[in-house]
This record gives structure tokens, C-alpha cells and sequence, in this order.
């Protein structure tokens, strides 16, 4: 069995999804608890 | 929207902050699924192309299901009812569709059943390794013995188990009735506050620890991070041959069918535990924010914690071959490969051994424990909610008729081997989907996706992007009913014939009379539940719900 290496592929794509998670968390948290929540729209 | 008043008869528990109901429900998400079944399933299931398709589920039905699941409790909680069969009722006028939402309260019941007593484990070892009787020459010997004792239960050969793990069994079960006997606000929310930040400390402290390691033998923890980040092989999503000869899955539909049972396991939907925590929001509360900021934190927890911890430190002490064999089962990857591991890693400028076991046990099965609790929290509330506000018992007696379930049920999991994995199977993979598709059918279909969008908008502190409303109503649904399709014909058929069981291997005589008593315990609670729910409706509990104008409502 062969051992695995970490490619460049695998970097970028390690790298977009925590990317995309991380910023996710900071802005959703940001938003809630930014003071009243933020504006609230309609439908 | 309609314009019924938001306050009920009785008063109703409400969340505390709006940080503490994220909490609450990032830690019902953030359960032991994360830190275990998702390390196994991505190796054992295509590796980089699992995790493609992980991401394609995560955006076509989990971030879907969790906003409808909001939006359907936010909704039930309005009129009064924090569990699924006045929730469902408020959704149509059908009368049956509440003896559907009898299953919102069992299946996390039949979950929590088997789930408090795993949680046990990780106190007790948490327990053993931080009084350093954690045995690390012989995890695998110990973590048998911890199950089942040779001298058998309290010396008795004919009963397995073992006083360690009964002992610590009760106390778990006592922490979890405690808090919930506590109430919303000042128990589960605060258990959230106190645990989920502890949590998030002792996966950071592990992490750290782990992308430190020196290389051993060449093998370094950043490239056991490519056992799950290399997508070179995409293609297997697409070709049953490359899957199979690349990753040993039966087909490219497998590595889909394995994320998308994660995405569900992993957020907790499909349970009824998030309808019910949902409920004991106000009228206008946002919930569209909310929803994503729960999967937001759940997500941090998996894709990045949980991907660093267990895979990468136990491809540095044992390679490749060690990684698949662990990768088995959940449960041998956390109380046997990590003690393993934990026993070759320096800590602290020491050398490796008793006090590394100690130290990083401490910590590894104290992040199991906090991240165990505040879902079993959550997968129990439906029940308390039911008891309470249906059956008008106080909270006290809510608790303790949940706790006298779950000791009643949990015997034959603890002392038979094979009940805990049929009920596994049947409540918490395969009736996730089943009720998921029940809840789509009724919120997106039949409530309507226009009222349905409304009701998730009522409120709303962003806007979801139109997009959504297209998935919600067509892709999840299609979703689900071709996961539900697919794992009829492959798993569910053969094994509710006894062909094979949930891991694929034969029956046994004795593991089909153990697959017999867990359906037999399975359908008696399933009846018990639908009974009482009939009780209910009788007493009219149901008839604010039964009686909504539909169509004054739609206009």
C-alpha cells in the first residue's frame, strides 16, 4: 500500500474548503453578533 | 403569514441568548459523529472524491434540511407544540400526518438509547486516563475488557459487560437527566456555553499537537492530511470501475450514498431534534442566519477538526495499512488506535508514554465526552417536549420518565451483542431519510414552496439565495427519494430479510435473534409513542393545529 503525499491539487482543495468554511463561521457570527442582527428583509 | 397571536396558554420555555441557542445547536450537530464517523467514512469511502461529493450533499440537502427543519419547529413552537406531530399538523389538515411525526420523537429516543451508552464510554475513558488506569501496551485488550468483562456483569459469566462500564453508564445517563431536568435555558443552554467552547479548546490543543509531530519513518501528519484532501481521484465519482479499483467501494454510487448518509449523521437532521429546539424560539426570530451559523460551526468542526485529528496522527505511528484496519469501525479508531497512538507521541518535552496517554487521553476522550453530551441533550429533548407540553407532565417527571425509557431499553444494547447496531442501522441511518423525506413532502410540497419560503423568511436577518427555494423544492426532494430508493433495493430489503446484516456480513442464528429483539423493542416503542399521540388528539390537544384556515393563510 503507498503511502500518500500531499499534492498541490490536494493543498488547493484543503485550502478552498477550509477557506469556505472558516469564512462562513466568521461571518455568520459576525452577523449575529453585530448589534440588532443586521436589517431584516422581507421575502 | 397568519395572524394568529404568538403567545400560548401555557407558558412556554424560551432560549436564553441568541449565542446560546447557536450553541445549543452547533452541539447538537457537533456530536461523535464528527470526530469518528467521519474520518472512517471518508477513508473507507473514496478518500478526496468522498469528500466531493460531500460538499455537493452538504449544499443540496443538509443546508436545506436544516433551514426547513427551523423553519417547521419555529413554526410548531407558535402554536404551542415542541414536538413533530403538532408540528406536522400545523402544516396540513390531514389528520393522520401528526402519527407521522410520532417518528420525530421515537428515532431520536431509539438514537439516544444506544448513544448515551457510547457517550459513557468516552467518560469513562476520559476518566481512566486522567487517573492513568488507561492500559496503552494493550488498548485492544483493555476496550474488551471495558465492554465485557470474563468474569461477565458484576460476576455474573452469563451477563456481558462490565461494572466499569455500567458504573459509568449510570452516571452518564444521570449527567444527561440532570441538565434536562433543568430546563431549557438553565440547563441544556448552559451545558452548551460551558461545553461547547471547552470543546473547541481541546480539539485546538489536539490539533496543534498532531500537525507538530515529527516525521516517523518518513511519514509526516501534513501528508495523512492527503488520505482525505487529494481529489486526483475525482473520476470514481463517475465510474463504478475507478471507484472500485481505487478506493475498494462496490461503485461511484456508494462514495455518494456514504456522504450523503454523513451530511445527515453529522448536522443531525432527519431526527426531529432540531424541529424541536427550533420551537422554543419567538415568532420573530431569524432563523435563516441562524440555520446557516449552526451548519457553519458544525462544518468548522468536522471538515477542519475533525479531518486533522485521528486520520493524520494515526497515519504518522502507523502507516497506510494501519489507517484502513482502523478506519473499520468507528469505535476501535477511538479506543484502541488513539491510545496506541497517544502512547508514541512526546508531550510537553517528555518522552512518550503513561504521561502522553494521560495528557492527550485526557483530552481526546473529553472532547468525545463534551461533544457527546450536547447531542444526546438534543436527540432527548423531543421526548421531554412531548411528555411536557402533550402529556402535561412537569419537567421533573418529563426527565425521569425519559431516563426509566432509556435504562429499560438500553439493557438489551448493553448486554446483547448486535441490538445497538440493528438499531443503529434502522433509526439512525436509515429512518433519517425516511424522515427527512416526510418532513420535504410536507413543508415543500404540500404547506407549499411559496409559504414555505415565507415562513422561512419571516423574520430573517439575511436573505437565502433564491437558488435555495429551486433545491428545496425539486433537487432535495429528488435527492432523497433516490437515496431512499437506492438504499431499499441495496441495504434495507436484505437486510430486513435477514440476506445480510447492516455491515454486509451474514447473519448468524444468534445475530438474527438479536436483529429480532431490536425490532421487536423498536416497533413496541414505535406503537407506545403512536398510542400516546392518539391519546392526545383525543383529548384535543391537536385541535388548534387540526383546525388552522389553510387557505386564509396562503392568501
Amino acid at each position: 500500500m503507498i503511502d500518500p503525499h500531499m499534492t498541490t491539487a490536494g493543498w488547493i482543495f484543503l485550502g478552498l474548503a477550509w477557506a469556505a468554511v472558516i469564512g462562513l463561521l466568521v461571518w455568520s457570527f459576525a452577523r449575529v453578533l453585530s448589534p440588532g442582527g443586521g436589517p431584516r428583509p422581507g421575502p | 403569514m397568519d395572524d394568529r397571536p404568538d403567545e400560548t396558554a401555557v407558558p412556554r420555555e424560551r432560549w436564553g441568548s441568541r449565542v446560546g441557542l447557536i450553541l445549543a445547536m452547533a452541539g447538537n450537530a457537533v456530536g461523535l459523529g464528527n470526530f469518528l464517523r467521519f474520518p472512517n467514512q471518508s477513508v473507507q469511502n473514496g478518500r478526496g472524491a468522498f469528500m466531493l461529493a460531500y460538499f455537493v450533499s452538504l449544499l443540496v440537502l443538509g443546508i436545506p434540511l436544516m433551514w426547513m427543519e427551523w423553519g417547521i419547529g419555529r413554526r410548531g413552537g407558535h402554536f404551542g407544540h415542541s414536538s413533530c406531530p403538532g408540528m406536522f399538523q400545523s402544516l396540513t389538515r390531514t389528520r393522520w400526518v401528526k402519527y407521522l411525526g410520532a417518528l420525530g420523537i421515537v428515532m431520536p429516543l431509539l438514537i439516544v438509547i444506544y448513544y448515551v451508552y457510547i457517550e459513557s464510554w468516552t467518560l469513562g475513558y476520559a476518566v481512566q486516563a486522567a487517573s492513568g488506569m488507561l492500559d496503552h501496551q494493550d488498548p485492544a485488550q483493555h476496550f474488551r475488557e471495558y465492554l465485557a468483562a470474563p468474569e461477565g456483569l458484576f460476576g455474573v459469566p452469563e451477563l456481558r459487560g462490565s461494572a466499569a462500564s455500567y458504573g459509568f453508564f449510570l452516571v452518564t445517563i444521570a449527567i444527561n437527566l440532570w441538565v434536562l431536568s433543568r430546563g431549557l435555558s438553565r440547563g441544556i443552554e448552559l451545558m452548551a456555553k460551558i461545553g461547547m467552547p471547552l470543546l473547541v479548546l481541546c480539539a485546538v490543543a489536539l490539533v496543534a499537537r498532531v500537525l507538530s509531530l515529527p516525521p516517523h519513518e518518513g511519514r509526516s501528519a501534513i501528508d495523512g492530511l492527503a488520505i482525505t484532501w487529494d481529489p486526483s481521484g475525482w473520476r470514481a465519482l463517475f465510474d463504478d470501475e475507478l471507484a472500485r479499483s481505487l478506493f475498494g467501494t462496490p461503485g461511484a454510487t456508494a462514495i455518494w450514498l456514504a456522504a450523503a448518509g454523513q451530511i445527515f449523521f453529522t448536522l443531525s437532521v432527519g431526527s426531529g431534534a432540531i424541529n424541536t429546539y427550533a420551537s422554543y424560539l419567538t415568532r420573530d426570530d431569524d432563523i435563516a442566519l441562524t440555520g446557516i451559523a449552526t451548519v457553519a460551526a458544525n462544518e468548522f468542526s468536522e471538515v477542519v477538526l475533525g479531518s486533522t485529528l485521528a486520520i493524520p496522527a494515526a497515519f504518522v505511528f502507523l502507516g497506510m495499512p494501519g489507517v484502513q484496519e482502523a478506519s473499520q469501525g468507528s469505535m476501535g479508531l477511538a479506543f484502541v488506535t488513539m491510545p496506541a497512538v497517544f502512547a508514541q507521541t512526546p508531550v510537553l518535552g517528555g518522552a512518550p508514554g503513561a504521561t502522553s496517554v494521560a495528557l492527550l487521553g485526557t483530552l481526546w476522550f473529553g472532547l468525545l465526552f463534551l461533544a457527546g453530551i450536547t447531542s444526546s441533550l438534543a436527540l432527548s429533548q423531543p421526548t421531554m417536549a412531548f411528555l411536557q407540553d402533550t402529556l402535561g407532565l412537569s419537567r421533573r417527571k418529563a426527565a425521569l420518565a425519559l431516563g426509566a425509557l432509556v435504562f429499560l431499553f438500553v439493557q438489551p444494547v448493553i448486554l446483547v451483542p448486535g441490538v445497538l447496531d440493528e438499531i443503529d442501522y434502522w433509526a439512525g441511518t436509515f429512518g433519517l431519510v425516511v424522515f427527512a423525506t416526510i418532513e420535504v413532502v410536507l413543508f415543500m410540497w404540500i404547506f407549499r414552496p411559496e409559504r414555505a419560503w415565507r415562513e422561512l423568511h419571516h423574520g430573517a436577518d439575511v436573505r437565502i439565495p433564491r437558488v435555495f427555494r429551486f433545491v428545496m423544492t425539486w433537487v432535495t426532494p429528488a435527492m432523497l427519494l433516490a437515496m431512499l430508493v437506492m438504499w431499499s433495493v441495496d441495504t434495507a430489503a436484505p437486510v430486513l430479510t435477514f440476506e445480510h446484516d447492516p455491515g454486509g456480513q451474514p447473519y448468524t442464528p444468534e445475530s438474527r435473534s438479536s436483529a429480532l429483539l431490536a425490532r421487536s423493542l423498536m416497533l413496541a416503542l414505535t406503537v407506545f409513542f403512536l398510542l400516546l399521540v392518539g391519546v392526545a388528539a383525543r383529548r384535543g390537544r391537536y385541535r388548534d393545529v387540526e383546525q388552522l384556515d389553510h387557505g386564509a393563510e396562503a392568501a
